[in-house]
C-alpha cells in the first residue's frame, strides 16, 4: 500500500487549488481499486476550503464507504481527530 | 503568501504556550482568510492582528477587510431574501453549519461555523461587525446581536480563545481507519 506524505504534494493546506492535488491522488487510487496511506505531519493546519475540495469532493463522488475503502491515515491521534470530525460533519450534513 | 501568516503565528506563540498544540488556531484563521478570498471582494485584502494576553493564557486574533459584507454578499446571492433583512440576522444566517452563497465551486458553508465551533470550545468569544450589524458570541452564552449605527464597509472579526482549553502537542505516530 502505498504512503502519500501530505506535505510532498502539495504547496500549502489552505486553498482549493491544493485540494484538487489530493483529490487527484485519491480518485486514482479509487479508480485503479487501490488503497493508500495518507500521511499528516502533526503540526500541519487544513482549512476547510482544502478538506472541502479533497476529501469532500471524493465523498460527494464516490460516497464514504469508498472513501473508508480507499484512504487510511498516519499521523497523530489529535490530527486523526480533527480529520474524523469534519468527515463526520460533511456526511452527516450531505448524506454521502 | 498570505497562508504562510498562519504558519508562523502558530510557530511564534507556541514559544509562548507550553506544549499547547496550536494547529486549530492556524486553521482558523485560515477560514477567516479563505472568507475574505472567496466572498468579500475586497479590494486590499485584508488586514490582522494577532495578541497574546500572558496573564491569563487567552490569545486574539482580528482580521478585516473593505470589501461588501457578509449581509450584503447574502442579499445579492439569495434574491428571495426580505429586502429589509437586517445586517445582524445576515451575520447570524453565515453562522449557520452548511449556510454558504457558494461563491466558489466548493463551498460547503463550514467556515464561519467553524471559527464558531473553534471558540465554543475555547471558552473563547467570537465578535463579527459587518457593514451595520454586530454578533458577539461568548462560549457558553446567547448571542447578543444588534443594529451598529455605523456602516462599516467590510467585515471585522475578532476571535479570542482561553489557550488552557487546547490539547498537548501530540507528536504519536499510528496508523488509523476512518
Amino acid at each position: 500500500m502505498k504512503t502519500l506524505v501530505l506535505k510532498n504534494i502539495v504547496k500549502n493546506t489552505s486553498s482549493n487549488e491544493q485540494g484538487m492535488i489530493l483529490f487527484d491522488f485519491f480518485q486514482n487510487a479509487y479508480l485503479n481499486k487501490d488503497s493508500l496511506i495518507l500521511q499528516v505531519d502533526s503540526d500541519l493546519s487544513m482549512s476547510s476550503s482544502f478538506l472541502n475540495t479533497s476529501i469532500g469532493q471524493f465523498l460527494d463522488k464516490y460516497g464514504l464507504e469508498s472513501f473508508k475503502r480507499t484512504v487510511k491515515f498516519k499521523g497523530s491521534k489529535n490530527q486523526f481527530s480533527r480529520l474524523s470530525y469534519y468527515i463526520t460533519k460533511f456526511s452527516s450534513l450531505y448524506q454521502v | 503568501m498570505i497562508y504562510f501568516y498562519s504558519t508562523y503565528a502558530k510557530q511564534y506563540f507556541e514559544r509562548f504556550v507550553k506544549n499547547k498544540d496550536l494547529v486549530p488556531l492556524a486553521a482558523n484563521m485560515d477560514e477567516v482568510f479563505n472568507n475574505i478570498f472567496d466572498h468579500s471582494k475586497s479590494p486590499v485584502t485584508g488586514y490582522i492582528i494577532t495578541q497574546y494576553y500572558p496573564k491569563n493564557n487567552k490569545l486574539s486574533f482580528s482580521v478585516c477587510d473593505f470589501g461588501i459584507g457578509i449581509p450584503t454578499s447574502i442579499i445579492t446571492f439569495d434574491n428571495e431574501q426580505e429586502p429589509d433583512f437586517e445586517d445582524w440576522k445576515a451575520i447570524l444566517k453565515s453562522l449557520e453549519k452548511g449556510f454558504s452563497i457558494n461563491s466558489t465551486p466548493r463551498n460547503r458553508g463550514f467556515g464561519l461555523n467553524n471559527i464558531l465551533e473553534f471558540t465554543e470550545s475555547s471558552n473563547g468569544k467570537l465578535l463579527i461587525i459587518s457593514n451595520d450589524g454586530i454578533v458577539e458570541k461568548k462560549a457558553g452564552d446567547m448571542y447578543r446581536s444588534g443594529s451598529s449605527d455605523f456602516n462599516f464597509s467590510g467585515t471585522l472579526i475578532k476571535v479570542e480563545v482561553d489557550l488552557n482549553t487546547f490539547e498537548e502537542k501530540d507528536e504519536t505516530d499510528q496508523i488509523f481507519d476512518f
